[in-house]
């Protein structure tokens, strides 16, 4: 297994590829440029390019072209990575009207799964011992879609799906939904880990889901 | 008479706070920390345990036998037990263990929920049970592993049914191993603060002992310390700020370090969780507000009236004011955290958790030396906007200001426009702990998302109004340093004003996960992506200064390179979270902090020590020493990113952020990989690494402005016109009646003013009092 879902690592791919680019430019730029304008023994100011006088305005040192080309090339850059970051957000958030709903209840400091009236093979509650300590386990059946209807009892909360490499807070007074279809590729258990700060046990408030065939 | 009248209304201010302070509610320390019961006593039966009172425990073996069952006798003598024959009770008993388990034998103890046991009964209707003993027995079945502690309270009572007269025993047995002795994180952090004030106070005694040493006398300090210390010259204030704000990077250091003996290994218990939380709260908290912007005023106070030609600061007296806020903020804030109690919450002080009933009662300080730090902002924002607009050396448009006085201009201007409503927030949080009010409180209707909203929206421009004085810094250092006038001087100007406007539209990015309206998110995550095109044109604009030119190698130059490579990266990483489909992932996790340590230390640390080592002949008259910088940047650059590029994999494999542990994958369930705790580890020696290294400034600062070679007025070469004067400045820092003229290298014909420069002198009041017409 591997934390984070498909559409992160397409996309973390991806971005990877575009910032190496970058980043070399950069360090290859930089380091030519200090050393192949440096000054002939590092330390004498003598020889004096623009020649400064304190308090005298130096010499503009400018080209209209070259500012235009790194605003317009890396605005495109940007536009592009824009775009191919958009298409996913749809795949994060279209709501599936047929999506199994299980209600997940979060208080300071432990998660609370309902899974309603649905089958036990599609969402069923246990337990889990989690170094020492009894905590809730969510057994989940791939290739089902989910929605996670989720709210807070006191402060603010956030279920990690690491395996999924998702997370959205949960607020008091209020319902966020997480939508998921565990693919057979994310068959096996994962830790769940609260990621929003709530207190002292905030770093134990963890769970366990598991998706099963 | 008018005196008195005076005197007299201070006084009935004076009272009225008073009575203020005392019916409102004030900050206080549970005892819910290390204390508790077992050490305050019985409180029905007396406030201190009483030495008449002579408790026993009997049964315990001398060599432990684990998981073995005992039965333990308790008994006590002495007291005013049993000196009454009529009495209805004898006495009464409570014993805790740390481990293992209590039983009762018969009916005459219970157990308590808690795993405590105690007598049975407890009035005059149950004689014949617990209460009228003098002897009880219980079983105590011994852990498997180690030993335990026990402590036994026991109560001689009267029998006249009430609690006077009645009085208790203490008694402490240890049986088995026991565990060594730990430290614990506060003690640690209370005694290395304790150190750093010592050493820095020692640091002003060598200072002043050292300008003169043969002239030495006690009775020349105080006169010398006052006159530092009562100052409204922007010089001696800069220097206080930057003791401040140095003195605050070391502390907010130590917490760092502690925090890092916690991480350092899966499991490991160094801090309590209550410790953890306060401890990373105080070093975000300390770091952004204690050192960062004092260091930031320090540099602007220092440098921006030298730069502009002006004498001083427009609003000297402001200026302290601004300053001497800061230090009584840092004492509010802290005094929470040796209450014990002290702030929880996480430098963003999320509600409701800040004004739920479990956040540590310190955070009511917290807020309070906040809304002091706010006071302070806004203060010494009034004074350099005035000071721009006003105070500029004839001859000296907009257009030519130096680009560090440049990016105080934009960062003052975006301070000015946020932190109203981050000092909103605060007062609301504030009311909301002390007197009541329910700003915050989602069940009367109070918004869960409205604090993140208000904290976002001065909390991200409040990351530029950091950054972009070390971008100031960073234009001055490498211009100068490669004898170029700064490439595309206007297209810098622009960047910086580019990234002041869209720094404020861009804060949704903190918030993709918080469940706010999808359009907001969509919008921020579009307008984030935009913040790179200006950012990347200072860059390349830095990267072509060095074109043609004639780079001069010296500490300052190194480190504004190696701000080049770390804030490049921290920029890069910084273009994952606007796609919002990664940033589920990577939201709360190690990479978030990965990359804004790259940001905050790379690029702000990194630009600010550059400054340091720029600046330092002119503030001191006395030239650094180039081997220990050289030395200073080797071993914090190589340590600073064998701390942080780890945190980006560790972020990428799931490790959440202000998480007092982290679980590694076992045979039941997947969770991070084992090497994590191995980077961990290293990643903890590095930071040790880097700590130490800071010192070497600070002996470096200290050494060479006693003895170091004397400054000439331009050691570097640079033209702006604090290297006009003298090293150090003299004081007014330009000669008022004969301020500098600017000239230009290259003359123009248009010395009219621009649209910008006509709007700003219609708005301001002319000198002659206004009214003489052309």
């Amino acid at each position: 297994m591997e934390a984070g879902g498909d559409v992160f690592w397409a996309l973390f791919n991806e971005f990877n590829l575009w910032a190496l680019l970058v980043f070399v430019i950069v360090m290859v730029w930089m380091f030519h440029h200090s050393l192949r304008y440096r000054s002939p023994d590092g330390k004498s100011l003598a020889n004096d390019a623009d020649e400064f006088i304190p308090g005298v305005f130096p010499k503009e040192n400018d080209d209209l072209r070259m500012e235009l080309a790194w605003t317009i090339i890396p605005f495109i850059l940007i536009i592009y990575l824009t775009f191919i970051a958009w298409g996913p957000i749809d795949e994060l958030w279209s709501a599936d009207p047929d999506a199994h709903e299980i209600k997940i209840t979060a208080s300071q400091w432990s998660w609370d799964f309902d899974c309603g009236d649905l089958d036990a093979d599609i969402c069923e509650v246990s337990n889990i011992d989690v170094e020492g300590q009894t905590k809730p386990l969510l057994l989940l059946k791939a290739g089902e879609s989910y929605m996670f209807n989720m709210t807070s009892e006191d402060v603010t909360h956030a279920p990690f799906f690491l395996d999924w490499g998702l997370k959205e807070d949960i607020q008091p007074g209020m319902e966020t939904r997480i939508y998921h279809t565990p693919s057979i590729d994310e068959i096996g258990a994962s830790l769940l880990m609260c990621t929003e700060y709530c207190g002292k046990d905030h770093g134990y408030m963890t769970a366990v889901v598991e998706v099963h065939a | 008479m008018l005196k008195i009248k005076r005197n007299s209304r201070a006084l009935a201010i004076l009272a009225i706070l008073l009575i203020a302070v005392a019916i409102a509610p004030s900050a206080q320390s549970y005892p819910f920390g290390v204390s508790g019961v077992q050490n305050d006593g019985c409180t029905c039966h007396g406030q201190s345990p009483s030495e008449e009172v002579v408790p026993s425990l009997e049964g315990l073996p001398d060599e432990l036998e684990f998981g073995a069952t005992y039965t333990l006798n308790i008994t006590f003598t002495g007291g005013p037990s049993g000196t009454d024959p009529g009495a209805t009770a004898l006495g009464g008993f409570h014993l805790w263990v740390s481990a293992g388990s209590l039983a009762p034998v018969d009916d005459k103890v219970k157990a308590n929920p808690d795993g405590s046991v105690t007598h049975n009964g407890i009035d005059n209707e149950d004689s014949g049970q617990g209460n009228d003993q003098t002897l009880w027995q219980v079983e105590w079945t011994a852990p498997s592993e180690g030993g335990a502690k026990f402590i036994l309270h026991t109560n001689s009572v009267n029998g006249d049914g009430t609690s006077g007269g009645d009085m208790y025993g203490r008694l402490t047995m240890d049986v088995g191993p026991q565990p060594t002795e730990q430290a614990s994180g506060l003690t640690v952090l209370a005694t290395a603060i304790l150190l750093m004030v010592m050493i820095t106070l020692g640091c002003v005694l060598w200072v002043f002992y050292r300008q003169s040493p043969d002239a030495f006398a006690w009775e020349n300090f105080w006169p010398w310390f006052s006159d530092f210390i009562t100052s409204t010259d922007h010089k001696k204030v800069g220097s206080l700020y930057m003791v401040n704000g140095l003195f605050f990077l070391g502390v907010g250091g130590l917490f760092a370090m502690i925090f890092r003996i916690q991480l350092s290994s899966p499991g490991n218990d160094f801090l309590t969780q209550d410790e953890y939380n306060q401890f990373f709260t105080m070093h975000g908290t300390t770091m952004i507000f204690l050192a960062a912007m004092p260091m930031i005023a320090g540099f602007a106070n220092w440098i921006v009236p030298l730069q502009l030609g002006a004498s001083d600061l427009a609003l000297p007296r402001l200026n302290a004011l601004a300053f001497w806020l800061n230090p009584a903020a840092a004492i509010l804030i802290f005094s929470g955290i040796f209450s014990g109690q002290g702030a929880d919450t996480g430098w963003t002080g999320y509600a409701p958790y800040i004004v739920s009933h479990t956040a540590h009662s310190g955070a009511t300080l917290w807020v309070a030396g906040q809304i002091l730090l706010v006071a302070s902002s806004t203060i010494s924002g009034i004074n350099f906007m005035t000071t721009f607009c006003t105070m500029r050396a004839p001859g000296m448009g907009w257009m030519n200001m130096p680009l560090f006085s440049w990016s105080m201009l934009i960062a003052t201007l975006m301070l000015f426009i946020s932190i109203p409503a981050f000092g909103i927030g605060l007062i609301q949080v504030l009311l909301d702990r002390t007197i009541g009010t329910v700003f915050y409180e989602v069940a009367a209707g109070g918004d869960p998302l409205l604090w993140s909203h208000l904290f976002w929206y001065f909390g991200h421009p409040e990351v530029y109004v950091v950054v972009l004085p070390a971008f100031g810094v960073i234009s001055e250092v490498l211009s100068t340093s490669a004898r170029r006038t700064i490439f595309g001087y206007k297209s810098m100007v622009f960047a910086l004003a580019g990234i002041g406007i869209i720094g404020f539209i861009v804060y949704g990015h903190h918030m993709f996960t918080s469940g706010m309206s999808p359009l907001l998110r969509f919008v921020t995550m579009l307008t984030t992506m935009l913040v790179a095109v200006p950012t990347g044109i200072k860059i390349f604009n830095w990267l072509q200064t060095m074109h043609g030119g004639s780079l001069v190698y010296r500490t300052h130059t190194l480190w504004a390179l190696g701000f080049l490579v770390t804030f490049t990266l921290g920029g890069i990483s910084g273009m994952y979270f606007p796609a919002i489909a990664m940033d589920l992932h990577l939201h709360e996790t190690y990479f978030v902090v990965a990359h804004f340590h790259y940001v905050f230390v790379g690029g702000i640390v990194f630009g600010l020590y550059s400054g340091i080592y720029y600046w330092f002949p002119k503030a001191t008259g006395r030239m650094m020493n180039e081997k220990l910088g050289i030395l200073h940047f080797m071993t914090g650059f190589i340590s600073y990113n064998l701390i942080f590029w780890p945190m980006h994999r560790l972020g990428i494999q799931g490790m959440p952020r202000r998480q007092h542990t982290y679980f590694i994958t076992t045979d039941e369930y997947f969770a991070l990989p084992p090497e994590t705790a191995d980077w961990n580890m290293m990643i903890t020696i590095a930071a040790f690494m880097f700590f130490a290294s800071n010192f070497i400034l600070v002996y470096n600062m200290i050494s060479s402005g006693l003895r170091g070679r004397k400054a000439p007025s331009d050691p570097w070469g640079g033209w702006s016109m604090e290297w006009m004067v003298t090293s150090p400045p003299p004081t007014p820092s330009h000669d008022p009646s004969n301020l500098p003229n600017m000239k230009f290298a290259e003359v123009h014909d248009d010395g009219d003013p621009g649209l910008f420069g006509r709007l700003i002198e219609w708005m301001m009041i002319p000198e002659d009092g206004g009214g003489e017409e052309e």
